[in-house]
C-alpha cells in the first residue's frame, strides 16, 4: 500500500518500453514498489507505449504500468 | 530503441483538439500522436507541442493527462508577450520551432481556423511552417505513425 506524504506527488507519464527500461537501468533513484511491475514492463514487445503511474519523491517509485491502447484512451475525450 | 526522424514537428491549437474530439476514431489519432511524441529522434518527448493557453482552452474536451501524453504543454515564451492575439502568438511560436531540427513544422488546426492563420501578416512568405487541418492533418499524423510502426517492426 502506498502512503502519500507531503513531499510526494503522483504523476502519470507516457513512455515507450525501451525508454522506461533505460531510465531504471541507468538511474538508481528509480525504484519499484512491486517487482512484478518491472517484470510486466520487460514482457511488453519492443515499441510498446506505456502509461506509467509514478510517485515522485526520493526515490521515484514506479507504481503501475498499462499499455496505451484504444480501450485505455476511451476515457480521454469528455 | 524506436527512434524516427520525422520531417516536421507538430504544433496544435485548441481548435484542432476540439475538432478532433468530434471525430470518429479520435482515440486512435490520440494514440498515434502519443507514439510520435515519444519516438522523435530530433525532439524526443517534445516533438508535439501546444501552448499552455491553448491546452487550457480545451480542458472540457480532453483529460489533461492525455493531452500531456500527446503534446508537450509549454508556457508562453517571453518573446510572444508583444503579440496581442492568439493567432499571431501561435504563428510566431510555430515559426520559432523551425529554427531547430527538423527545421519544419505543421500547425494543426480546425478547417474553420485554417484561413484565419493563412491571412495573417505573420504568415506572409513563410515556407517552413505549414498550416493544415481536417482530413489532411489526419493523413499526416497517420503517415508519421506508419513511419513509427515501420521502425518498431524493424526493431523487433
Amino acid at each position: 500500500m502506498v502512503i502519500m506524504t507531503a513531499e510526494e506527488t503522483f504523476l502519470t507519464d507516457f513512455e515507450l518500453k525501451e525508454d522506461i527500461i533505460e531510465s531504471y537501468s541507468n538511474n538508481p533513484d528509480i525504484k519499484f514498489d512491486d517487482l512484478n511491475v518491472k517484470k510486466k514492463i520487460e514482457a511488453f514487445p519492443s515499441g510498446t507505449l506505456l502509461e506509467i503511474n509514478k510517485k515522485i519523491g526520493s526515490p521515484i517509485t514506479i507504481l503501475s504500468v498499462k499499455e496505451v491502447n484504444e480501450a485505455l484512451l476511451s476515457s480521454a475525450f469528455k | 530503441m524506436v527512434s524516427v526522424a520525422y520531417s516536421h514537428r507538430l504544433l496544435c491549437d485548441s481548435e484542432f483538439i476540439i475538432w478532433l474530439s468530434q471525430q470518429v476514431g479520435r482515440e486512435t489519432i490520440l494514440s498515434y500522436l502519443m507514439h510520435i511524441k515519444s519516438s522523435s529522434q530530433d525532439c524526443k518527448r517534445e516533438h508535439n507541442i501546444i501552448l499552455k493557453q491553448e491546452a487550457e482552452a480545451c480542458n472540457e474536451k480532453i483529460e489533461n493527462k492525455y493531452m500531456g501524453g500527446a503534446f508537450k504543454i509549454v508556457e508562453e515564451p517571453s518573446f510572444l508577450i508583444k503579440y496581442d492575439d492568439l493567432i499571431s502568438k501561435t504563428l510566431v511560436f510555430g515559426i520559432s520551432l523551425t529554427e531547430d531540427p527538423p527545421f519544419k513544422c505543421y500547425l494543426l488546426t480546425s478547417p474553420e481556423k485554417e484561413m484565419e492563420y493563412k491571412k495573417s501578416k505573420h504568415y506572409e512568405n513563410v515556407t517552413t511552417l505549414q498550416i493544415i487541418s481536417g482530413e489532411k492533418a489526419i493523413r499526416i499524423i497517420k503517415s508519421f505513425f506508419n513511419a513509427f510502426s515501420y521502425a518498431r517492426d524493424i526493431g523487433r
